[in-house]
């Protein structure tokens, strides 16, 4: 019955209506004459109805024609003319005819389209393959919008400032905007304006934390000459504005994401210098006691050992093509009215 | 058996003046027709292209525009359709067509 079907969805027949149709016709070969021999074994009726049939076949070869004004039968001549002038979309269906090597090619793709998406899906639930794109920076911004918000650790907001305090104290609003940013955004997207917000407000933060220092090495250097005082505020000054320069939104993204993540990667400043190993070795070690105080989760991306693909991508691209394939073969049929 | 079957196609296409084979030869081919008109389309192009007008298979697959196991699929349930219903006029057939 499968064989059938399968013959019928192709277009072929079966071998026994072939052994009929040409014993009818008196052009059966052997190996259709054995066929027919063994039919008429299982069914006796089948000999008298193979003879009925061979005599109705003759009566109707003889059968008179109505003479027409022309003839109205269609020659494969006919045919081959009305092809040339066919559009393409009927040459495309008859590349796919039945009696083409094309014809099941749809059929061919639809299937090998179906078992590759049952295969990705089989990976998936075992972990042979696993959806590529997941990265550190996702997760841990993941993490911080569910857990990190509620928390206060407005000094690891600008890190490497010696001073710490002062640097909150003078921009109040630092502290908060990278929090309501990552509130706010979803996972991995910080919106263009509160980083641009963030960008002013940290250069400004940057300019205050800088400022000090450059405060306490006039202080410290009150033996010092007045110009030596002022070359070093223009120094900082000028380190300022190379800061701010070079402050933008997306690197405070990354700053941020950092500071709330991981205490190490928070230990370093903005602009790549090297920190303290003292200072700011105290201050790391505060932000982890915070950190894991408060419970937030580090997580980090686990190492895969499967084959990283965009696998939903693959699923729907696959099936949506099986789909296609399957559409597209039953439009052919159904333009050629098979 | 064949006197039956030399009569009955002779019936159809007979030179002869006889009236009788004339009138019997007109039954049969209403007969026929009938017969003929209760298939469907498809049937009906697969019995007429081969079994009346003499095409090959291949060439009336191509000018109905099915492939060859179609229309030898149509050709058979066609046969066994048109045998089945001539016999329900059993008089106008040869002995060897009747049940």
């Amino acid at each position: 019955m499968v064989r059938r079907l399968l013959n019928r969805l192709i277009g072929r027949t079966d071998p026994e209506v072939d052994a009929v149709n040409a014993f009818v016709d008196g052009d059966a070969s052997a190996d259709e004459l054995r066929l027919i021999e063994e039919m008429m074994r299982r069914d006796p009726a089948l000999e008298r109805d193979l003879t009925t049939q061979m005599a109705l076949r003759d009566v109707l070869g003889r059968v008179e024609k109505i003479e027409t004004t022309r003839s109205f039968t269609v020659t494969p001549e006919m045919i081959a003319s009305a092809e040339r002038k066919d559009s393409g979309i009927a040459r495309l269906t008859e590349l796919f005819a039945p009696q083409r090597k094309l014809a099941l090619a749809p059929v061919i793709v639809a299937g090998i389209a179906a078992l590759s998406v049952a295969l990705l899906t089989l990976g998936d639930f075992t972990g042979i393959v696993e959806q590529s794109g997941r990265t550190e920076s996702f997760a841990t911004t993941v993490a911080a919008d569910s857990g990190a918000i509620e928390s206060g650790f407005p000094e690891m907001a600008l890190v490497g400032d010696d001073s710490g305090a002062p640097a909150v104290e003078v921009a109040p609003d630092t502290s908060e905007a990278p929090l309501t940013a990552l509130a706010t955004a979803e996972p991995g997207v910080t919106s263009a304006r509160s980083a641009e917000a963030e960008g002013r407000e940290n250069t400004f933060a940057l300019e205050s934390a800088i400022a000090p220092p450059a405060a306490d090495v006039a202080e410290s250097g009150a033996d010092a000459s007045p110009d030596l005082s002022a070359s070093a505020a223009e120094q900082s000054g000028v380190e300022t504005l190379e800061r701010s320069a070079q402050v933008e939104p997306s690197e405070d993204e990354i700053a941020a994401e950092r500071s709330i993540s991981g205490a190490a990667d928070a230990a370093a400043p903005l602009d790549g210098s090297e920190v303290d190993a003292g200072e700011d070795a105290d201050l790391t070690k505060k932000s982890i006691e915070f950190a894991d105080s408060d419970g937030l989760a580090f997580e980090s991306t686990p190492e895969s050992d499967g084959i990283s693909l965009p696998l939903w991508q693959l699923q729907v691209t696959l099936a949506a093509l099986a789909l296609a394939a399957i559409g597209a073969w039953a439009g052919l049929r159904r333009v050629r009215g098979g | 058996m064949d006197e039956d079957i030399v009569y009955f196609s002779e019936t159809i296409k007979d030179d002869s003046q006889d009236p009788l084979a004339d009138a019997l030869n007109a039954e049969l081919a209403r007969l026929i027709e009938r017969c003929l008109g209760g298939l469907t389309d498809d049937h009906r192009f697969a019995i007429v292209m081969i079994d009346i007008e003499g095409y090959q298979y291949d060439e009336a697959a191509e000018s109905i525009g099915v492939s060859i196991g179609t229309v030898k699929s149509r050709l058979n349930r066609a046969r066994a359709k048109m045998r089945d219903c001539v016999q329900q006029d059993p008089e106008l057939l040869p002995a060897s067509m009747r049940l």
